[in-house]
């Protein structure tokens, strides 16, 4: 069964295939290669993923709980999809669409995510230092207690995002749009709001 | 924040501070669990405390009012401020002579604010929040119950904090009442005379309380005992319950850290060291937090006594009650044995269990060199305030590298000595308060499967 060979690590190249709801859990398939792959629905929860391509794979819905995701994500489609805790540190998401995706708690340290689309995706808790985030799409998005600290959000579109007690310690937000944003509590020493368009914006007891 | 408020009067106070004040959001469901719980131990504390309270309104008081008549019994003096609403001045509570009221104009600032202040010789703590106004609440529209309504501010048991803000208070008192002020003014002259202790007594018990408080206000939720308040809404106040549980750990830890260290960065500073140092052993990233969240709480350990340490005023024995108390709070049964074997030597001599080698978990031996090493540091730079952090941190790792191999693990030595190279070519870290909110993750407990993987991927970076 080719499904049990994937997990088994002896099939690594599987470029465009279809897995649509196939189970990988807790599977180690660092370096694998599954770009455009439909992976719709599958769960990879407590996987191992590092170094994979998932260039374009398209994981809609796909259940990526706790999974190490420290992989090569340019252009993939992760919208709907539950990243819970997942580890994306340093990871390529440009131009990916995690649109209502799930990211609570999860690690995007360093990671490059300009273009993405996270438009209401939930990120509450999750950790994005020094993240690559020009120009994405973050309006609806939950952001509550997110550590954004020195993340690049140069041009960002944060209008009704829930950013409180959010940590932008040294974030760079110039001309972002922060229109009926919460920012309650939030930290802001440092950061650069040159330009941002903070129309309705809550900043009552932010540090500035 | 409303301007002459005394919330907004301590943020800038505090602006240019080495340690800013970082504010917080707190439902009234949370605020009412952790304002009964600080003012029973009033009760429990028999330290005769000052009170200053203010309640918004007449109403909110009155409602409390059958427990201040309690409160005030074990009080030197209690001071109600409230803008007044009929039967404000008539109730029983209000006639008794160590009650004070304040009468506020519904236009001072200090009527949207809700204090908690408790200052003694041996038990403080206060609770300082601003409520939101209508229009603050944007988009996501007005709270649909009174449990719901949200407040930001900050709360804490650091003696000195509370001395400030009771002197900020009695002096907006003194614009109401100024023989009040004077009566004030001079018992707190008696009170800080009177107490020579940097840290309130049987702080734990406090803090259990507290836990325990808010565990029932989750539990009611839970059980839906408040079927006012909306499903969707639940899980918010639900989140704000439990990082307060965390937050009243981490601020007993954090003062435990200053007055052992003098330093108010101490317990940031060792989280953000560890944190480092896991990146650099490559740590999956939930271990990382549930190492910085470790790295927030060491404190609950005193660390024992060498000829090498500052002499922590705290036995270990006292203090092992800070640690179960840790316990209550299942999640965080994991952070409790790593903080426990911190203490433990690489060769088995160590406390408390003599465990040697990698039967130790390796969060306690990471966090056990790094607050050993952030210790001395703070040591050698009150004893040599003249030397520059490159020297003093060599100093410091000096002592470690003597003592790898018995006390710590070699690798980690290493990997200390890597870091301090960084350090000392410019590299900073980022040392902040932590930010609770965003902590609850660490809570969870990770799955056997990532324990495993977190194992295997250790033994590869060894290449054992």
């Amino acid at each position: 069964m080719e499904l049990n060979a994937i997990r088994d690590g002896k099939i690594k190249c599987l470029p465009g295939a279809d897995l649509e709801d196939a189970d990988f859990v807790g599977a180690d398939l660092r370096g694998i290669n599954l770009a455009g792959a439909n992976l719709t629905g599958a769960n990879f929860s407590r996987a191992n993923l590092e170094r994979a391509h998932l260039e374009g794979a398209n994981l809609m819905a796909a259940q990526l709980i706790g999974t190490d995701l420290r992989a090569h994500l340019l252009g993939a489609n992760l919208m709907q999809a539950d990243l819970t805790g997942a580890d994306l540190r340093g990871s390529n998401l440009r131009g990916a669409n995690l649109m209502t995706a799930k990211l609570i708690q999860a690690s995007f340290a360093g990671a490059f995510l300009s273009g993405a689309n996270l438009t209401n995706g939930n990120l509450q808790g999750a950790d994005l230092r020094g993240a690559d985030l020009r120009g994405v799409n973050l309006t609806g998005a939950n952001l509550l207690g997110a550590d954004l600290s020195y993340a690049d959000l140069t041009g960002v579109l944060l209008n009704q995002a829930n950013l409180e007690e959010a940590d932008l310690q040294g974030a760079n937000l110039a001309g972002a749009n922060l229109t009926g944003a919460n920012l309650l509590c939030a930290e802001l020493a440092g950061a650069n709001l040159t330009g941002a368009n903070l129309t309705g914006t809550c900043l009552l007891g932010a540090a500035v | 924040m409303l301007p002459g408020s005394i919330l907004q009067q301590l943020a800038i106070a505090h602006e240019q501070s080495p340690r800013p004040l970082r504010f917080g959001v707190y439902y009234k469901n949370t605020l009412v669990a952790l304002c009964h719980a600080l003012e029973d131990s009033i009760l429990s504390s028999h330290s005769q405390p000052l009170v200053i309270a203010a309640f918004q309104r007449g109403k909110w008081y009155l409602q409390e009012a059958e427990r201040y008549q309690e409160l005030a019994a074990e009080s030197r003096q209690v001071v109600i401020m409230a803008a007044a609403e009929s039967g404000f001045f008539e109730h029983s509570t209000s006639q008794l002579a160590n009650v004070a009221l304040v009468d506020l104009d519904p236009t001072d600032p200090v009527a949207q604010e809700w204090h908690l202040i408790i200052l003694s010789p041996t038990y403080t703590a206060m609770v300082l929040c601003q409520e939101l106004s209508p229009s603050d609440y944007g988009a996501a529209g007005l709270p649909k119950t009174d449990l719901e309504r949200k407040f930001y501010g900050f709360w804490t048991f650091e003696p000195a904090l509370v001395q400030e803000i009771v002197e900020l208070a009695i002096a907006h008192i003194g614009k109401y009442n100024p023989s009040l002020q004077q009566t004030l003014t001079a018992q707190v002259k008696d009170i800080v005379a009177a107490g020579d202790s940097p840290l309130p007594e049987d702080l734990s018990g406090i803090v259990s309380r507290v836990v325990d408080y808010l565990q029932i206000s989750q539990e009611d939720l839970i059980a839906n005992q408040h079927p006012e308040v909306a499903a969707a809404q639940q899980p918010v106040l639900d989140v704000n319950l439990v990082s307060n549980k965390l937050q009243a750990f981490v601020r007993m830890a954090q003062l435990i850290e200053l007055v052992s260290t003098g330093n108010p960065m101490a317990t940031s500073e060792v989280a953000a060291l560890a944190e480092v140092m896991g990146q650099m052993l490559d740590l999956p990233a939930w271990q990382l937090k549930r190492l910085k969240l470790a790295g927030w709480l060491h404190g609950l350990v005193a660390l024992p006594i060498t000829e090498n340490l500052v002499v922590s005023p705290f036995p270990s024995c006292s203090l092992v009650s800070e640690v179960q108390a840790l316990r209550r709070m299942p999640r965080l049964q994991a952070i409790a044995h790593i903080i426990t074997h911190q203490t433990e030597w690489w060769n088995g001599q160590g406390i408390p269990a003599g465990i040697a080698g990698e039967a130790i978990p390796l969060e306690s031996r990471i966090l056990g060199l790094i607050a050993h090493f952030d210790r001395l540091v703070n040591q050698f730079a009150q004893e040599l305030p003249n030397s520059p952090p490159q020297e003093i941190w060599q100093q410091a790792l000096g002592e470690c590298q003597t003592e790898a191999g018995d006390r710590w693990e070699p690798k980690l030595v290493e990997t200390l000595t890597l870091l301090v190279m960084g350090m000392q070519q410019g590299l900073s870290l980022p040392i902040a308060p932590p930010k609770i909110t965003s902590g609850i993750w660490l809570l969870d407990t990770p799955q056997a499967a990532e324990i495993h993987t977190a194992e295997a991927n250790r033994n590869y970076i060894y290449g054992t």
